[in-house]
């Protein structure tokens, strides 16, 4: 008996946890939330996923770990047990005392909810308890299969909710591309037909038998590609992503090209920041300053209200909005550069309360409109032309973030880009192998406000008018979320970061609530599961190919640094 | 007075009571490898501190060949010609081995970061140039085969070798090297004492040590200084050295007049 209450303690108090993850869920408002999002009509919703998941996972997690199948149901079936009871307290206190001035979301709605629809909170209970036992049970079965077809499961899972959380973006791409409504066939009301679920299934289960033996075939007959068709083929690969972002903006409509925008902007503030946090390792929590500057030079300089000065141009004011962040970059630099690691932080972070106070100081409204904001920016245009929807804006987003790709990949692979690191990993020995520290920490602060001010401008000339609010914290926040989440010091990470953290969210309205929520649960996640991002920083390797001896006006195409 | 690569004179470092370092003068001759020995505590790293700028001293004079270095940031110090390894090894550990070697070559570099940024022909001839003089270093220190490797995957006795390399990779005039051998087994030892013999014959690299292996010391170096409580209580060849009773007093023991 001893020895069983030994044994069963810990699955107890795991299944224990669960339950009141679960309850968690329920009091944010999440589950509720979600039970509106169906991913297959009639069968699922986001909702169930939620609640039963981490029982799914529970089940999992603890038939993995068990010496034995006996002892694992064992331990599923009292942590199911202790789950249940603790989500089955739970939901009988909400129904029996109103917590509603607390907890909003403790509702009688919940409770239904969460007792599966029924009227009678006993049978909705056993429900409950059924549908979590059982999702445990799925667990500790997927748990006992042989890796490859667990991992084909997941697959074949991940593409049905991702296909049905994706379902707005799809049909509208399906509506671009043919006639009608085909998306009619694949959805209703957002969610996956069974049927087409259960074929999007069964594709993942054929192509994972099917394509070693395709790839095994192919490779055996093609040649190894010589190095100059292996770099035509890159090329065109490069050509054709180009031509689908290109094409992206008509494609997936206005909505969805306005989400793009937004993430392209976060994806220049993310590759600027990424100079200091990245590579050179200066934790910057004030970016936010480089995004006001740009964005009030832009707008003081162009509008046509109130605050009225000059009306120039949008091209002319880019490059000044530029360079004027990179000068307060600079400037800003200069107190704080001996600090470091935190200080540093939380100096930086004071600046970028300092820029959102004096925005807002009657002191500036004369000159930047204080509370009131600026308004009357106009779009930019070439000659006749106003990119006037998100769709035009897209190109002139783009094409700066393509700018700044290129920019950024040289510094990363250039010796400025090694100065960097080395400060990163070691700045006393940085010093002392002759890199003049403080110069090269205050050039990565002024590189970095670049991209961060030519968002801003962008954002300005974008949005048509600005208001202080639009410059809090916050935004150094996100930043830095999608430099920790997609991996520090990596530009792929950098895009996947910002798809993540800013298009994702967006493109699940039911998320966007609990964006926040989100990034924590994500942040924790990458913290213990993968501490160098989502897509870490490669080792950058070096090759060199023989220098030709220059002769008669050809260059010496030597091939510097290339990341593998 | 003849032109020695380094000279001390009267350096004193005095942190609030402590006097780590205390009126030390010393001379070093180009092409010779010098070590300092003495008990732990007795102010050897404060000094060699000192003399690469981590520490600016209280008092005394530190030169370069004609140049006064006293004082001066640690980077114009590297940019002056000395180099240095530590007593806990110090490398870019989320760096390359090949890249630990190329930002050794700090000061003789040119690019800017314009230049980097416009991925100008000068700056791209530069990096090559500083990859291909990377690996001949490696191949000199025998660590070639692994220069695409993180360094702090590097085994223990091969990150010593690396932070030499670093240091080397500048083409020094001087090299300070504080403790090479530590926690090295003899056979490595032996191994670390032929390197060092290959830096001076045959990079004509001037080396000044701080060691605790007698053997080691005694074997390689030209001349020795004993540091204790921050003073020199002497200096001479390995054989004055070890006949001066003042160091078996304070640091041999008594165990060495056998």
């Amino acid at each position: 008996m001893h020895l069983l209450r030994q044994r069963l303690a810990k699955p107890l108090s795991q299944g224990a946890l669960v339950g009141i993850l679960c309850i968690y869920i329920a009091l944010t408002g999440m589950m509720e939330a979600f039970g509106e999002r169906e991913i297959v009509s009639d069968v699922l919703d986001l909702g169930k996923v939620v609640l039963l998941g981490p029982f799914v996972g529970l089940g999992l997690l603890l038939q993995q770990q068990a010496p034995n199948r006996r002892l694992g149901w064992m331990r599923v079936l009292a942590a199911g047990l202790a789950g249940i009871v603790a989500t089955g307290l739970f939901i009988l206190f909400i129904d029996a005392v109103s917590i509603r001035h607390i907890f909003t979301h403790a509702s009688p709605a919940l409770v239904a909810y969460m007792t599966m629809g029924q009227d009678a909170p006993a049978a909705g209970l056993g429900l409950f308890a059924v549908a979590a036992l059982a999702a445990g049970a799925v667990g500790s079965g997927l748990a006992l299969l042989p890796a490859y077809w667990r991992n084909t499961i997941f697959m074949a899972v991940l593409l049905v909710v991702g296909m049905a959380l994706l379902s707005e973006l799809i049909s509208q791409v399906l509506r671009q591309i043919l006639n009608g409504r085909p998306d009619r066939l694949l959805f209703s009301q957002g969610a996956l037909r069974p049927a087409v679920a259960a074929i999007a299934a069964a594709a993942v289960f054929a192509w994972r038998g099917l394509a070693p033996r395709i790839r095994l075939r192919v490779r055996d007959r093609l040649p190894p590609l010589a190095p100059e068709r292996q770099r035509q083929v890159s090329l065109a690969v490069r050509g054709t992503g180009v031509l689908v972002l290109l094409v992206l903006p008509w494609l997936v409509g206005s909505y969805l090209s306005e989400v793009l925008a937004n993430v392209g902007l976060y994806l220049l503030m993310a590759l600027g920041l990424n100079i200091a946090v990245g590579l050179a390792g200066l934790f910057d929590l004030g970016y936010v300053t480089n995004f006001a500057v740009g964005a009030y030079l832009m707008g003081v300089l162009t509008n046509s209200g109130p605050q009225a000065t000059g009306e120039f141009n949008f091209w002319l004011i880019l490059p000044v909005s530029i360079l004027a962040a990179m000068f307060t970059g600079l400037l800003l630099a200069l107190p704080v550069i001996r600090m470091r690691g935190d200080y540093l932080a939380i100096a930086t972070m004071g600046f970028g309360e300092i820029i959102r106070l004096l925005a807002l100081s009657d002191w500036l409204a004369p000159l930047i409109g204080g509370s009131q904001g600026i308004l009357f920016i106009p779009k930019p245009n070439i000659g006749a032309f106003t990119f006037q929807t998100p769709q035009h804006l897209f190109y002139i987003i783009l094409a700066a973030s393509l700018v700044m790709l290129v920019v950024i990949n040289r510094l990363d692979l250039s010796l400025t880009g090694r100065r960097w690191m080395a400060i990163r990993d070691d700045e006393t020995v940085a010093n002392a192998i002759g890199i003049d520290t403080t110069w090269i920490k205050t050039l990565a602060f002024t590189l970095s406000a670049a991209s961060g001010g030519l968002a801003g401008a962008i954002f300005a000339s974008k949005l048509g008018t600005i208001f202080p609010h639009s410059f809090s914290l916050l935004i150094s926040m996100n930043v830095l979320c999608i430099i920790i989440v997609g991996g520090m010091g990596s530009t792929r990470g950098m895009v996947l970061g910002t798809l993540v953290l800013i298009g994702v969210p967006e493109l699940l309205r039911e998320f966007s609530e609990f964006r926040f929520l989100l990034y924590g649960i994500l942040l924790m996640a990458v913290a213990i599961y993968r501490p160098g991002g989502l897509m870490p920083a490669r080792a950058r390797h070096y090759r060199t190919e023989p220098v030709p001896p220059p002769a008669g006006g050809t260059p010496a195409t030597s091939s510097s640094a290339a990341s593998s | 007075m003849s032109e020695s690569l380094l000279s001390v004179s009267g350096l004193t470092m005095q942190f609030g009571g402590l006097r780590a370092v205390d009126n030390v003068d010393f001379r070093q001759e180009t092409g010779t490898i010098v070590s300092i020995i003495g008990p732990n505590g007795a102010g050897k790293t404060t000094l060699f501190n000192c003399i690469s700028g981590f520490y600016e001293p209280t008092e005394g004079e530190i030169h370069l060949g004609e140049r006064r270095i006293t004082g001066l940031p640690p980077n114009e110090i590297a940019r002056a010609g000395i180099a240095r390894t530590y007593q806990n090894i110090r490398l870019f550990r989320n760096m390359t081995v090949l890249e630990n070697v190329m930002l050794g070559q700090e000061r003789l570099l040119r690019t800017t970061w314009l230049g980097s940024i416009f991925g100008t022909r000068a700056a791209r001839r530069e990096t090559d140039e500083v990859v291909e003089r990377s690996h001949a270093i490696l191949t000199f220190v025998d660590l070639d085969a692994s220069a695409d490797r993180q360094a702090d995957e590097l085994p223990y006795g091969d990150q010593r070798r690396l932070e030499i390399a670093r240091a080397l990779a500048s083409e020094p005039r001087l090299m300070m090297l504080d403790e090479p051998t530590a926690g090295m087994n003899p056979s490595e030892t032996a191994a670390t004492e032929r390197l060092l013999q290959r830096l001076r014959d045959e990079r004509n690299v001037s080396l000044l040590l701080i060691e605790h292996d007698m053997r080691f010391v005694m074997g390689i170096s030209e001349h020795i200084m004993v540091l204790n409580y921050g003073r020199t209580i002497a200096s001479g060849t390995p054989q004055e050295i070890r006949a001066n009773p003042e160091v078996i007093e304070a640091y041999l023991g008594s165990s060495a007049q056998d």
